[in-house]
């Protein structure tokens, strides 16, 4: 592994969310070549990810094989604080949550690859479904008006992407969480604007 | 008598959030976090038209390349508003 090439992409990255692509991409290149899972990203940077960019964070919340994350944060320079790495020159914040998707808030076989369709090189980033539902509950239980926006600027993202967003399982889990309500009204304002723009695929007609 | 407090994987989120922000407050290192947390309607709105312009410029792109055991589906995404970030860069290093 190069790691000199790792840190001068870092260093000379001055976009977060690009910077975050760096890293992501060169620890999964590394952690198969260990014949680990590569990593899976959760919180905010999956929502700046799906969002374009709209959505900043400041964190790279992931989880991945532990050894293996230790190894190359190492091998770039990056200091440690119990799970935590972080580096002031390579402008980094990594936020170690875990060793892979945790059931049912994570679902590990909706995971969507990232990465250029040819390429073996992806990493895992949570489903649209998953991370919607996390903004919703923030939403509902927190009053937090804005995840509510976010969710919404996530599916109507997917949906342009001609993602297919599964509604079924969304409302299963909206009712195992106690959010029906939310992703209700998510649904019709999703079926408006697929109406308005004649693109994507809305959620099926109640 | 108390009151129950609901623990959506949200709330631990933020419990482990704010304990990070303690280390933070303590003189760890800070990350560079800039959430974006628009408060008004015109910010709102101005955020939605970005959004839009950024879909339309830089729409991402999603490919089913496979199908699990299980049935489901496997997707892959490309974003190309951060990859053409890394190629200029790249590209840029090389050529230096």
């Amino acid at each position: 592994m190069d790691w000199d090439g790792v840190r001068k992409d870092l260093i000379g990255t001055p976009e977060r969310g690009a910077r975050h692509l760096i890293f992501l991409y060169a620890l999964a290149e590394y952690l198969q070549s260990l014949r680990e899972p590569v990593p899976f990203v959760v919180g905010g940077n999956a929502v700046e990810y799906y969002t374009s960019g709209s959505y900043a964070t400041g964190d790279l919340d992931l989880k991945c094989n532990w050894q293996g994350l230790l190894q190359f944060c190492e091998n770039i320079g990056l200091d440690r604080n119990e799970g935590q790495f972080f580096s002031k020159e390579l402008n980094i914040y990594i936020d170690w949550l875990g060793s892979g998707p945790e059931a049912p808030h994570e679902s590990d076989s909706r995971a969507v690859e990232v990465g250029e369709i040819d390429s073996d090189v992806y990493f895992r980033l949570i489903s649209p479904e998953d991370i919607v539902l996390s903004r919703l509950l923030e939403a509902k239980f927190w009053n937090n008006e804005d995840a509510r926006l976010w969710a919404e600027r996530i599916v109507e993202s997917v949906v342009k992407a001609r993602y297919d967003v599964d509604w079924g399982y969304l409302e299963d889990r909206a009712a195992q969480e106690d959010v029906v309500d939310e992703v209700t009204r998510l649904s019709d304002f999703i079926r408006r604007i697929s109406r308005n723009t004649g693109t994507g695929n809305g959620p099926p007609k109640p | 008598m108390g009151k129950t407090v609901r623990m959506t994987p949200s709330t631990l989120k933020r419990a482990a959030l704010e304990a990070t922000a303690d280390r933070f407050a303590r003189g760890d290192p800070m990350p560079d976090a800039a959430r974006t947390r628009p408060r008004t309607k015109g910010k709102r709105a101005l955020l939605r038209r970005d959004f839009l312009d950024r879909l339309d410029r830089d729409p991402i792109r999603c490919v089913r390349v496979g199908t699990r055991d299980d049935g489901t589906p496997i997707h892959r995404m490309v974003f190309p508003y951060f990859e053409a970030m890394i190629r200029s860069r790249k590209t840029t290093r090389q050529k230096t």
